[in-house]
């Protein structure tokens, strides 16, 4: 089993502003990049017990300790179990570039950035002290792209095009060599 | 006959870097001479200027990914055409993460980004570390580092992601087979490091430093403006550079002088020397 906790600013994310800049006046994607929004995603892996006694443990557990998010300038939401799919890696090969003309439809993609090697050992030994059943632990940056394209297969590659750092003017989000980038969902959206 | 002009070199500035001041002195100690030039300058201002610099800090404030967001500037192009033309190129800690994440070095498919400078990543121990290392130089290579006949530099580092590493399997023995692994950490005797604290990042093939195949772009994430006087050099380091530190004590003239890491500007300032002159010549 897998719960998931989502880990946002309450004020100004200066990290999204600048990748936003980056990405719509430096790269060339300001057609197609509607929104860009930014947050920590951290996924515990259970291997035994029922959802409400884990989630009730791992409520506490954040309570109890700033590790997972600091609540002065942070809010969290904790998603219900399987929430979120365990997606699939993005492809270089799939990656649209130049950006292509807008598309006719909005599509909401998440995209979670791990490091190679990310799995939290320190922590997940000091949490699963409280958190009976912690199998594994692992935080990554999730981002949330509002693309316009007119497939999903369209929105799939300009996920994919934007995220990959493959050249100088390609790419921005992650660094292929040490980090995997997962495109958790994939889904239609709508104007802000 | 007149005295040969020295040669400019342009230290990039961009916002959130923190050791420019420095660099540009070391840069001036060497025989250039430095400005420090913001990255929103007009690009073609480059080339006026022998060779570059990129110094250490923060640039956009690590924000994405240390140098990731300064590796999408404008300017970074227009030295790309300077690279491109042989004037010599100098990424210092965070310059090196730019030069790695704009795909300067090594630049063995065109602009297509080889390698990471990822967070550092030793068994037991992650995170930010600073101390000095001891640096082994390729005994033969590409660079403008090739004539230094001081094999073995003592040099301070700081940093948390400064571990070269790559997906691409056996690039690190290629580049190395290349002489483009100018800089590998190693102990005071040269012999290169086999783990922590000697490589102190978890780099692979302990590699400190990597040039492109031209030898005159180099990334490296120790910090030889700190190390330009030997002054600046701790009385306990091990080897020579610790003991003439320490012959030095209270003189303040010789502990002016220059320290192990004045060679390394040295070196490059006489490189952008002999290009002008032999453009100069044709």
């Amino acid at each position: 089993m897998r719960l998931e906790l989502r880990v946002e600013l309450k004020t100004v994310d200066l990290v999204r502003e600048t990748a936003w800049l980056a990405l719509t006046e430096k790269l060339g994607w300001a057609a197609v990049l509607a929104d860009l929004r930014r947050a920590v995603l951290w996924r515990f892996e259970l291997s035994d017990g029922d959802e409400a006694t884990l989630r009730a443990a791992l409520a506490a557990e954040l309570e109890r300790t700033s590790a997972f998010y600091n609540p002065n300038k942070e809010r969290h939401h904790l998603l219900a179990g399987g929430a979120l799919p365990e997606g699939e890696p993005l492809a270089a090969a799939d990656a649209l570039e130049p950006p292509p003309a807008p598309g006719a439809r909005l599509w909401r993609a998440l995209v979670w950035v791990t490091d190679e090697g990310g799995e939290q050992a320190a922590l997940r030994r000091r949490t699963a002290r409280r958190l009976p059943g912690l199998s594994g632990l692992r935080a990554g940056t999730l981002w949330e792209l509002a693309l316009r394209a007119d497939t999903a297969t369209m929105a799939r590659g300009l996920a994919a095009g934007l995220a990959l750092t493959r050249r100088r003017r390609q790419g921005l989000l992650l660094n292929p060599h040490y980090q995997e980038g997962r495109l958790l969902t994939l889904a239609p959206g709508e104007e802000a | 006959m007149p005295e040969a002009p020295r040669p400019r070199a342009a230290v990039i500035q961009f916002p959130g870097v923190n050791c420019e001041y420095e660099s540009a002195r070391a840069l001036a100690a060497a025989g250039a001479e430095a400005d420090i030039l913001r990255w929103n300058e007009d690009p073609a201002r480059l080339a006026g200027y022998d060779l570059f610099l990129l110094p250490g800090g923060f640039s956009y404030q690590d924000r994405v990914r240390a140098g990731a967001v300064a590796a999408k500037e404008d300017i970074l192009e227009a030295l790309a055409d300077e690279a491109a033309a042989g004037k010599p190129v100098l990424g210092i800690c965070n310059g090196a993460q730019v030069l790695v994440e704009a795909g300067f070095v090594p630049g063995l498919r065109g602009e297509d980004l080889e390698l990471a400078l990822a967070p550092n990543r030793m068994p037991g121990r992650r995170g930010y570390f600073s101390e000095w290392c001891h640096l082994r130089v390729a005994d033969s290579t590409p660079s403008w580092l090739g004539i230094l006949s001081e094999r073995v530099l003592p040099m301070p580092f700081a940093h948390g992601e400064g571990r070269f590493t790559s997906r691409r399997p056996g690039l690190f023995e290629e580049l190395a087979a290349a002489g483009q692994v100018v800089l590998r950490y190693a102990d005071a005797e040269g012999a290169v490091a086999a783990g922590w604290p000697e490589n102190p990042n978890g780099s692979e093939l302990a590699a400190a430093g990597v040039c492109n195949a031209a030898g005159n772009v180099l990334a490296m994430m120790p910090h030889p403006e700190r190390a330009a006087w030997l002054g600046q050099v701790p009385e306990l380091l091990p080897g020579p550079w610790g003991w003439k530190r320490r012959r030095a004590f209270g003189e303040w003239p010789r502990l002016k002088g220059p320290g192990p890491g004045h060679a390394l500007f040295a070196a490059m300032v006489g490189a952008a020397a002999a290009r002008r002159e032999a453009v100069d010549a044709t």
